[in-house]
């Protein structure tokens, strides 16, 4: 039989790409031969806006560039300025930011979670995983006041002290939550299609994953142990326990089971922090009375942090005025989504869509 | 017992309308009025089915995934589908520049006309003493067959003229899923046909129908066969491969908009239904009296219900299976297993069992 290799653009509109990816496939009947990313399609000029703002003023980027995992920006870029500029932060702030970010990890992979089935097909479970988020999300309404882009952490500490009634919010949702999240795997892992359309497809080997620099779940589900909390600790990740999961199957089904068991992970970590929540400052008092527009620094900085997504990197270079000399992001799920191609090779269109969903972009952080 | 077209003729007699004193020609004329009237009402109850469908579908998809669902339009949002049909009338209907329009235009009503004529062939049971069926041949088991296998062709033709490369693939995924799943329904179905050889014309859906136990019990293979081959039918979740809209955005109807849209939309609820009704005739004994006399069409009702419900609780829970899966599970499972349906069949008649 001859073969007619035919061009599809996949997106940058369409129901299954996460936002705005747009995917240049080239297609053998069902079957992909190249499948190329083609992004930018949400680039809103988040560095370069950035040196333009005040020190604070940035971190409204920050809370916009990954908009599912809100908190986990933010402290990546608050931790780089106060390394840069030399601010102490009271302890109560560090365990409070601690508990957050964990908390956003879970809701931003429940998310993920939701729209994999969708990707697969399957409507329900994202409106299972929705309702769990639903639950994390009024927790940051408590702190916060907002429900999408918190502006919670900031620069000397966190916004606002936690209100009284968060204390019960959360225990009622420690306690609820692996029995719903169980509720939630058995839905996928005691589906056979499921099983089958996962196991075995989108296989990233590891040597692969190491050469495109992907990190987070995805590089974790293929046998490499590199947590950046684990590795070079910020916060206080060196003091609480926590397992990092890892599998050697590599394959999307592997993700999908990291994932799992890093939002239990995740919920431990969070109930660790809860409980060693100190008395005292949240904010840094001496910038509570100067202000934060008079942060000033120079030099180099670097910031890693474990986002839900992998390592989110924050490089300042200050020039000793007002206003960052220059901001750049290293987004994880840019680098993740790099190996697209290899990826998706030779698999059929379903396996393409589904192999893209695990490796969970927001384009939010793709284009920045 | 008498037949519902009789029945009409005595009614249309008893309100006074009969062309039949005319002569021969006047003759023809009430006939074809008698069928008339009865295509309209098939229609009628088709569409109202396909309505009740959809809200039931709809209440029960919401509350399987804890929400509310319709509520706003009417009393429990029983207008809400009214609404969305005045929404769809209103839209524009757009012909896309590379779509032939000819076919583009005819390929809804193709899948629509032969749901609605699938629905005439049914034997709907006996109710009051009415014998709900109205087309009464020698082969109506082969009529409902070849009418519900030409709806994905309706589909074929709507992918094929849209000039859409998703739809396009979609169009191929139709003639291939169609090609997997109607053989292994076919021969399962011909196990049943076997089995009632001895008990009158047994490719006739009214007499098979009228074999009161459910033949589901003597053939677990060919009725696992069945099921599976109706769901695959219906184009629902699992099988959704056409449609798919997760990948294909929305398959083969992916340029339609409108009012044409909204008929491959019924059709979907349309052959929900259709797909309940055809298993429990074939499978579960239809719609044959059981208890009172006069009960089966609503004998047929009940098991109709029980397997759309369960249509929708997989079209609900499941996720879509692969292609390339679907036709290896086609070919290499159920066709095999429809043949030693068949086997086992003639073992049965053949044996003297049955």
């Amino acid at each position: 039989m001859e073969e007619r290799i035919i061009d599809v653009n996949f997106g940058p509109q369409h129901p299954s790409t996460h936002g705005v990816l747009r995917l240049r496939v080239k297609l053998n009947g069902e079957t992909i031969v190249e499948a190329h990313p083609i992004i930018g399609y949400l680039h809103r000029n988040a560095e370069k806006l950035s040196e333009n703002k005040f020190y604070p003023s940035v971190l409204i980027f920050m809370d916009r560039l990954d908009y599912v995992s809100n908190h986990n920006m933010e402290l990546g870029y608050v931790l780089a300025v106060e390394k840069l500029a030399d601010i102490e932060v009271p302890e109560r702030a560090q365990w409070i930011r601690m508990m957050v970010v964990e908390l956003n990890r879970i809701a931003s992979h429940l998310v993920w979670l939701g729209t994999m089935g969708l990707d697969l097909g399957m409507i329900t479970p994202f409106f299972y995983t929705f309702r769990e988020r639903e639950k994390i999300v009024q927790m940051f309404e408590m702190l916060s006041g907002a429900r999408l882009t918190y502006n919670y952490i900031s620069i000397g500490g966190v916004y606002k002290d936690i209100p009284n009634e968060f204390k019960d919010k959360f225990l009622e949702f420690y306690n609820e939550f692996p029995k719903r999240l169980e509720e939630i795997q058995k839905i996928f892992d005691e589906n056979e299609i499921f099983i089958q359309r996962m196991k075995g497809i989108g296989y990233l080997s590891p040597e692969d994953a190491m050469s495109y620099s992907i990190t987070g779940p995805v590089l974790r589900a293929s046998g490499i142990k590199y947590d950046i909390r684990k590795k070079f600790p910020y916060l206080h990740y060196d003091k609480v326990e926590f397992e990092v999961p890892t599998s050697n199957e590599c394959d999307n089904y592997a993700r999908y089971k990291v994932r799992i068991e890093e939002m239990k992970q995740s919920l431990r970590i969070a109930k660790q922090a809860f409980d060693r929540i100190p008395e005292g400052e949240y904010f840094n008092p001496v910038y509570r009375k100067q202000g934060l527009l008079k942060i000033k620094g120079k030099g180099e900085v670097y910031s890693r942090t474990e986002s839900p997504r992998g390592e989110f990197g924050v490089y300042i270079v200050g020039d000793g005025t007002y206003r960052p000399y220059r901001v750049r992001i290293r987004s994880p799920a840019f680098h993740n989504l790099s190996a697209t191609n290899i990826m998706v090779k030779g698999l059929k269109i379903a396996d393409m869509i589904a192999t893209i969903s695990t490796l969970d972009p927001v384009f939010g952080e793709v284009d920045r | 017992m008498i037949n519902v077209l009789l029945f009409i003729e005595y009614i249309l007699k008893y309100l006074g309308i009969d062309f039949s004193v005319y002569g021969i020609y006047g003759q023809y004329v009430q006939e074809i009025l008698v069928y008339l009237i009865a295509s309209l009402l098939i229609l009628l109850a088709a569409s109202l089915t396909i309505i009740i469908v959809i809200y039931i579908f709809r209440k029960y998809m919401a509350d399987l995934q804890q929400r509310i669902g319709p509520n706003r339009v009417g009393p429990y949002g029983l207008l809400q589908l009214i609404a969305d049909a005045l929404k769809i009338f209103g839209k524009e209907d757009i012909i896309p520049d590379r779509a032939d329009p000819l076919l583009f235009r005819f390929a809804p009503y193709i899948v629509f006309t032969f749901l609605v004529l699938s629905y005439l062939v049914i034997p709907y049971g006996n109710l009051f003493g009415i014998d709900l069926t109205f087309v009464n041949v020698k082969y109506t088991l082969l009529l409902l067959i070849a009418f519900s296998a030409i709806a994905p062709i309706g589909e074929v033709i709507a992918g094929l003229s849209s000039g859409n490369k998703f739809s396009m693939l979609g169009a191929l995924r139709a003639a291939a899923q169609d090609l997997s799943y109607e053989i292994p329904m076919v021969i399962s179905a011909l196990g049943v046909v076997v089995l009632l050889s001895g008990y009158g014309d047994s490719l006739n859906l009214a007499n098979i129908a009228k074999y009161p136990w459910p033949l589901a019990i003597l053939e677990p293979i060919g009725f696992f066969v069945f099921f599976i081959a109706m769901v695959a039918k219906m184009a629902v979740v699992p099988f959704d491969l056409p449609e798919s809209e997760s990948e294909l955005v929305s398959g083969f109807n992916v340029e339609y908009s409108g009012l044409r849209f909204g008929i491959f939309y019924l059709g979907v609820f349309g052959s929900v239904f259709l797909a309940s009704l055809f298993i429990s005739v074939v499978y579960l004994g239809g719609g044959s009296d059981f208890i009172f006399y006069g009960s089966g069409y609503i004998w047929l009702l009940i098991k109709a219900f029980i397997f759309m419900f369960i249509f929708l609780t997989l079209w609900i829970a499941l996720p879509r299976i692969r292609v390339d899966k679907f036709m290896n599970f086609g070919w290499k499972i159920l066709l095999p297993l429809s043949l030693i349906n068949l086997v086992w069949s003639v073992m049965l008649v053949g044996l003297g069992v049955f």
